[in-house]
């Protein structure tokens, strides 16, 4: 006998039940698919992002450093700055191997509600802390005054290449764009880089700086260095491994939360098939009493009733990776909207170990679920079960 | 059943590709269709993409060649209550100095002539623009020039703004391409199904 066979036969004389049942089951574990691929994709594209950085410490202005470097990173305004005598303070600490100022704002035309965010920079010196960036074009001299480099994003949306001008209304000038960055996958994409005396002097900050980025010869001493930076007045220290985790702390806190859900989810999703399964095991006495009263013993029962269940979950199972896998850019852009920090790079990343993840749970699901529905129809008692349906 | 399946997570898929295809998005439409149509009620988007054989026509009657990234359009109709007033497209174009944003406000009546209905430009505005010349690009006296204009219409009759004639080129071929594909992706099509 082929109880593979007879087990999808059973199933599809009830295809309703049987869909709605799958169903519970792939959306339990599309949650909890979305949710493994989310865990490793969010922590890889922060440390690579963080990595890209290129930066070991950044010092801010006094205030909340994890704000500053976040707005930093997001590019954001800062309302406090620092000096460039605080900048030569820097650079004199030992250990350190690049001290680069960053001027940070951005231009807000309420008419257009467009926003731009200036980075003010030397690129002689940023770009040794972007190791990452390509540029098509070239880099402007530190003394440029209308010359200009930008994003990728901002090239796409603007629609500018090399050689073009872009003209800021509220500044009342052309730039020149020098060069275009190739797409990151980070914030930069969406930035416009100027020389850092020019992009002081639009925001009439002269001999202000909003950050300056540090980065270390040895990175075994990144904590002698920050206290030594902390000794200067008015200025905080934030190293990016700090900023990393207390980013994955927060969406850490999230993710436990999330987990309860799924465990909820998945318990429904198993009662579900219980439930069918008690069902079905009711409507189908009388035929389990024929079946064995013609010679099926109780394992037999036992084993097609698993099959059914196990065929149930597997397909939900892989139902809901399908469901996970093409529907991932959806629930990405979703997760962007609510999580405190998004970076750039693709959030869920696509594991094949993961799906041997849920359908392994799948599997447990399907025997879990088949237990008792199993035991049960194998008691049942051939005699009494056909006399009663008589 | 296979093929149905196949078709399910094919368009599913394709769904979800659109749904990130690069458009020109209606920044400011509750302000925009007072302007536009100052009867509207609402609004309703459909997105709309063109076959091979209507993107040759589209590009053959536009003389160029569509961007990559415009791989659908998005065709808002306006609404009076129940009744369609009015259709709104929008198209970014590269303008002097940064892209340009169109939104072109089109009506239509009935042309006894050809015993159908005309398409024409009821209004249009611009509603991003990095232009130095912005304020004369966004006038009245430019802008009107191309209300009442149709698919078939000329624009070499349009003033160009001085100071910023590859910018108004710009519009005229954003306006113009607009057109065309209202002609090829909305027009012909009802006709096609009648």
């Amino acid at each position: 006998m082929n109880f593979f066979k007879l087990a999808f036969k059973n199933l599809l004389r009830r295809k309703i039940r049987t869909i709605l049942t799958i169903q519970g089951i792939a959306i339990a574990i599309f949650v909890l698919f979305s949710l493994l691929s989310f865990q490793n994709g969010y922590k890889n594209s922060l440390t690579r992002e963080m990595n890209d950085l290129g930066i070991n410490i950044l010092a801010v202005p006094k205030g909340c450093p994890y704000e500053a470097a976040s707005l930093i990173v997001h590019g954001g305004v800062i309302p406090k700055y620092l000096d460039e005598v605080d900048l030569k303070q820097i650079s004199q600490i030992d250990g350190i191997e690049l001290a680069t100022p960053i001027f940070l704002s951005q231009i807000y035309e309420k008419d257009q509600e467009r926003t731009s965010i200036i980075y003010g920079i030397i690129p002689q010196e940023y770009t040794k802390v972007k190791p990452g960036w390509k540029l098509n074009g070239q880099y402007f001299n530190i003394d440029d005054t209308a010359a200009i480099i930008i994003g990728n994003e901002v090239a796409y949306q603007e629609k500018l290449g090399v050689g073009d001008e872009v003209y800021f209304p509220s500044v009342g000038k052309i730039y020149k764009v020098f060069g275009v960055l190739e797409r990151t996958g980070g914030q930069d994409d969406g930035f416009y880089f100027l020389p850092l005396a020019e992009a002081q002097r639009i925001f009439d900050k002269i001999g202000k700086i909003t950050a300056v980025a540090i980065k270390i010869k040895d990175l075994t001493k990144i904590g002698d260095i920050s206290k030594k930076l902390e000794e200067i007045p008015d200025i905080q220290v934030v190293t990016m491994a700090q900023v990393l985790g207390t980013i994955l702390n927060l969406v850490g806190s999230a993710r436990t939360l999330i987990f309860s859900v799924v465990l909820i989810a998945l318990i429904i999703g198993t009662l579900g098939i219980v439930n069918t399964m008690f069902v079905t095991i009711y409507e189908r006495r009388r035929e389990i009493g024929i079946f064995k009263a013609i010679g099926a013993g109780n394992f037999d029962v036992v084993k097609l009733i698993i099959l059914e269940t196990l065929i149930i979950a597997i397909i939900g199972g892989i139902e809901g990776s399908v469901l996970s896998f093409a529907g991932g850019r959806l629930v990405e852009s979703f997760v962007r909207g609510v999580i405190p920090y998004a970076p750039k790079r693709m959030l869920f990343t696509f594991q094949f170990a993961n799906v041997g993840i849920a359908i392994a749970y799948s599997v447990i699901i399907g025997v879990l679920a088949a237990i008792f529905p199993s035991i049960k129809a194998a008691s049942l008692s051939p005699l009494e079960t056909i006399r009663k349906e008589e | 059943m296979k093929i149905k399946y196949k078709l399910y997570i094919g368009s599913l898929l394709l769904a979800i590709n659109f749904l990130f295809a690069g458009v020109c998005i209606w920044r400011f439409p509750d302000k925009d269709i007072q302007t536009l149509f100052s009867k509207a009620t609402g609004y309703k988007t459909e997105v709309l993409t063109y076959s091979k054989p209507e993107r040759v026509k589209i590009e053959s009657l536009l003389g160029a060649k569509l961007d990559d990234d415009e791989t659908q359009f998005n065709f808002y109709r306006i609404y009076k209550d129940t009744t369609k007033i009015g259709l709104v497209l929008t198209h970014s174009v590269k303008g002097q100095y940064g892209a340009i944003e169109v939104v072109v406000g089109l009506g239509s009546k009935f042309d006894s002539a050809t015993k159908s209905n005309k398409v024409f430009i009821k209004n249009l505005l611009i509603q991003r623009d990095r232009e130095v010349k912005s304020k004369d690009l966004r006038s009245s006296k430019f802008l009107d020039q191309f209300i009442g204009k149709t698919v078939k219409s000329k624009f070499d009759n349009i003033t160009l703004v001085s100071g910023a004639e590859k910018s108004t080129q710009a519009i005229i071929f954003s306006v113009r391409k607009l057109l065309i594909v209202q002609k090829v992706l909305d027009q012909e099509r009802v006709k096609q199904n009648k």
